[in-house]
């Protein structure tokens, strides 16, 4: 079950500007500041104080992150947002167990991952390729290095959404701890000890879980490089 | 049939083939409110005749087997008919025993 | 001097931006360096980029959000319940405990006043009656006659559950369900069904 971690030392510099998580400068301990720092954690706080309407704000605000999470899990639409009500039941649940110290977005999709993970292995799941529409097959265009996703001429479009689909389908075939380290670094702005704490694991094998991820996407987006 | 047969026929009715298709949560990882009520059903089931408890046991068999989406539908049919105020499940009700009698 | 086999590894971690600074610029070196290595950090870039750029977020149906709501409203009710529940027992236990101290008090006084007086027999009993009696089956214990009371009181969910619950918590769990299989299986057709004597009957 999520739990969440108490003091953690602060990350080595960071070079990239990333959202400093709330509570890891040293003057932050209290939730108070916390709560000043991050709205969030003001909600949760909130929340732990028995206001239902901070519980549905946060559910608002991140239930659609949460969802498309979830979708990249499961072989179902409906499955998927049974995993995202399970989700914010949990965090309404063990409301009491988060501590302020920690980012929620962390907490939250600490929860969201395990949820996911468990889902994973139950033997009934689809692939999720079809959901996808990969297209097997399909004449690839030689070209520049991935085309720019604001492309404005037809061709190029086209281009993109291809490979849009193709990424879609490649990270839906990832080993599902890959594809965990890598949705959660990448979409939605966590900090490397962030994503080490959702997957219940260490800076380095969130690191080598990237570097395998990213290796296999490469392999598997040659033709378009 | 004694306790230990009949915990013998549910150990063998999830270990088969069809019944591995899902695999049921086990008590240690249900929530506390889902482990009070599986709890308290249990104590009903207790009270229930031998036959009942067996048409009960294989109608789970046949829900487990069921694929995902056929269980999302029976789970919003009886959130619905939970959903259904007295008069509303009286005629439900009614309407029940006339397309039954239709079946035969 | 970095291999190509290291600089390789430590890109990934350099775009996000959670590589230490002296391997940064160690990586940077080689990279100026390495052809082979700058086409491959800006291959690993592209694709970080595309994959950043794929959906983050779905549109929530209503549903979803009401079925939630409606999850967690009642969780709160029933967490409510159990608080109040907890609650009484714990208003009920002072004054018991205040009872029981004081009965034990009157009984000690009541001993130390009697001295060396044996206690008096029950008639009949030929004098060997003893102060605390374990229930004898015309008084059975206050536990089963509490029970009997308030038969339909929820017992403590067991730590250790029976072996038949253990082996298939989620039969006990969708019991409701499974006992209304049929109807749920042919809900529709059944709504459909008219209840005219006249009407045509869908038979699902």
């Amino acid at each position: 079950m999520a739990t969440v971690s108490a003091d953690e030392a602060a990350p080595e510099s960071a070079e990239r500007p990333r959202e400093v998580p709330a509570g890891s400068t040293p003057d932050a301990g209290s939730g108070f500041a916390a709560a000043a720092a991050d709205p969030d954690v003001a909600l949760m706080l909130r929340c732990q104080s028995g206001e239902e309407a901070a519980f549905q704000d946060l559910f608002r605000k991140f239930s659609p992150r949460v969802l498309q999470f979830a979708r990249r899990f499961v072989g179902s639409e409906a499955r998927a947002e049974e995993v995202t009500q399970d989700v914010f039941v949990q965090v309404f649940r063990f409301r009491h167990r988060y501590r302020p110290q920690s980012r929620f977005s962390t907490w939250l999709f600490t929860i969201a991952t395990n949820l996911c993970l468990n889902e994973v292995r139950r033997p009934e799941r689809h692939l999720r390729v079809d959901l996808w529409n990969r297209r097997d097959g399909e004449e690839r265009p030689e070209g520049p290095p991935l085309p720019d996703p604001a492309a404005v001429t037809p061709e190029e479009g086209a281009a993109a959404r291809q490979l849009g689909q193709r990424l879609e389908a490649l990270v839906a075939e990832l080993p599902p701890k890959q594809r965990a380290a890598l949705l959660l670094s990448r979409m939605d702005g966590l900090a490397y000890r962030d994503v080490a704490e959702a997957l219940g694991s260490t800076e380095g094998a969130v690191k080598a879980l990237l570097f395998r991820a990213t290796q296999t996407l490469k392999r598997g987006l040659r033709d378009y490089l | 049939m004694s306790r230990l047969g009949i915990v013998a026929l549910l150990t063998a009715m999830l270990a088969a083939p069809a019944v591995r298709a899902q695999q049921p949560r086990p008590w240690h990882q249900l929530s506390p409110d889902e482990q009070r009520r599986a709890w308290e059903n249990y104590r009903r089931y207790q009270q229930l005749p031998e036959n009942k408890q067996r048409s009960l046991e294989e109608r789970y068999q046949r829900f487990q087997a069921m694929p995902p989406q056929d269980r999302d539908r029976l789970r919003q049919n009886y959130e619905t008919y939970r959903g259904f105020d007295p008069g509303q499940r009286q005629e439900f009700g009614q309407k029940y025993r006339r397309w039954k009698s239709g079946q035969h | 001097m970095m291999r190509c086999r290291r600089a390789t590894r430590w890109m990934v971690t350099a775009l996000d931006g959670e590589l230490p600074a002296r391997r940064r610029r160690a990586l940077d070196g080689h990279v100026a360096r390495c052809p082979a290595c700058r086409h491959e950090m800006a291959t690993t870039a592209a694709v970080l980029q595309g994959v950043g750029g794929l959906a983050t977020s779905s549109e929530v149906p209503g549903r979803l959000e009401q079925a939630t709501f409606r999850r967690v409203r009642l969780l709160a009710a029933a967490e409510a319940e159990r608080a109040a529940t907890r609650a009484w027992w714990m208003r009920l236990r002072l004054p018991v405990l205040g009872f029981a101290t004081a009965v034990v008090a009157i009984v000690a006084v009541g001993l130390m006043r009697s001295g060396d007086r044996p206690l008096a027999p029950r008639p009949g009993d030929g004098g060997r009656r003893v102060v605390a009696q374990a229930p004898t089956k015309d008084k059975p214990p206050l536990v089963a006659s509490r029970e009997r009371r308030d038969p339909k009181a929820t017992a403590t969910v067991p730590a250790e559950p029976p072996p038949q619950l253990a082996a298939a918590p989620e039969l006990f769990m969708d019991l409701p369900l499974l006992r209304n299989m049929e109807k749920l299986e042919h809900f529709e057709a059944i709504r459909t069904t008219t209840l005219d004597d006249g009407g045509e009957q869908s038979n699902g």
